[in-house]
């Protein structure tokens, strides 16, 4: 009898035992499940980190300066370390010709590049519209034709276009846009177009300075009967 | 606390490195504009750890490393490699000069420190 009830004990205990091993089995599951989880959460966070850090520092260069030329530098500087561009043109339009005229370029000759009027073919029309152009075939990271960019973005000033970046290809090792790449392009646009505006404000009103500041030398160098009369006058 | 030394002569590139590795807890960077100014600075302190582009006015990154692999004190430290350059003949050449390892342009800055901290030995 004895016997019988510590045998009956022992297989309550294994049962007992058998279903906190379930129970354990079930949590380490749930426990794992999780782990991945946070740990695709975590690499997703840490790639949105690094994609705000590319956009700070793209942003912060391209506004540390007001000089046109250092502007345009840090902006090609851009497109080739943190987008990949091997060739590709930056084009200004000209408000006296309304045309767009390549002002500066990486990987191809300035000379080699035309001016383009605002409406025609895919930079024209970028121009035109403001609306961005990327290339349909997406592995198509290379163009030799310099009608044909396989990206064409335009800097607008809010609804104002000012020039375009066209890109013609990318380095070999890179294979095609990340998303990060369009974040960067849509920066581009916005804040390249105000830096660049800003810098070709403040070369004019340098220039206006110099004049007038001439014109004031001048005018005090003049024997005091002529600045009376001038005055007078 | 690992002192590395970014040699860049593209302030964005460089302040983007500069940016990433800072972000590692006790990490010191010290900056360089070429290949001669990174020079100079290493006779001031020891580094741990060099990262450096290879087309860069003055002193380029491969005579950069032929000068650091020459001296015996300096044959021992990692080379990080970071270029546009990014075909096997390039790699290759760097390699072949005493780079460490090699990083195409654009960088996954993940890639980056997971580079950084295995050459420490972390």
């Amino acid at each position: 009898m004895r016997k019988n009830s510590s045998v009956q004990q022992i297989l309550k205990e294994n049962q007992q035992l058998r279903n906190k091993y379930v129970r354990l089995k079930k949590n380490i599951r749930i426990f794992k499940e999780e782990k991945k989880a946070l740990t695709l959460k975590y690499t997703q966070l840490e790639e949105e980190n690094n994609n705000l850090a590319n956009l700070y520092v793209a942003s912060y260069q391209l506004h540390s300066t007001i000089d046109f030329m250092k502007i345009l530098r840090i902006l090609l500087e851009i497109i080739t370390n943190l987008i990949g561009g091997e060739r590709f043109t930056i084009m200004l339009i000209d408000e006296q010709s309304n045309k767009l005229v390549p002002r500066a370029s990486e990987g191809m000759s300035l000379d080699t590049l035309s001016v383009t009027e605002i409406g025609k073919g895919i930079i024209g029309k970028v121009a035109a519209t403001g609306e961005s152009y990327f290339t349909t075939v997406l592995s198509n990271t290379s163009s030799d034709d310099l009608n044909t960019p396989i990206v064409c973005i335009p800097l607008k000033i809010e609804s104002r276009v000012i020039g375009i970046i066209a890109v013609y290809s990318l380095y070999s090792h890179k294979k095609n846009f990340s998303n990060m790449d369009y974040e960067l392009f849509n920066l581009l646009a916005g804040h390249a177009a105000n830096a660049i505006y800003l810098s070709m404000l403040y070369a004019r009103s340098e220039n206006k300075l110099k004049t007038l500041t001439g014109s004031v030398e001048l005018f005090k160098g003049l024997p005091r009967s002529v600045q009376t009369r001038k005055r007078t006058d | 606390m690992p002192n590395i030394m970014v040699v860049e002569d593209s302030p964005t590139m460089r302040q983007l490195i500069t940016f990433a590795l800072k972000r590692l807890p006790g990490y010191k960077v010290v900056e360089a504009v070429d290949g001669m100014d990174a020079f100079k600075k290493l006779f001031l302190e020891p580094f741990d750890l060099i990262l450096a582009d290879i087309n860069m006015p003055v002193m380029d990154g491969l005579k950069l490393i032929g000068l650091l692999r020459s001296d015996l004190k300096y044959k021992k430290i990692p080379i990080i490699i970071i270029t546009t350059e990014g075909t096997a003949e390039d790699r290759k050449k760097a390699m072949a000069a005493g780079a460490t390892a090699y990083l195409s342009k654009p960088i996954q800055t993940q890639e980056l420190l997971k580079m950084v901290k295995k050459l420490l030995g972390e």
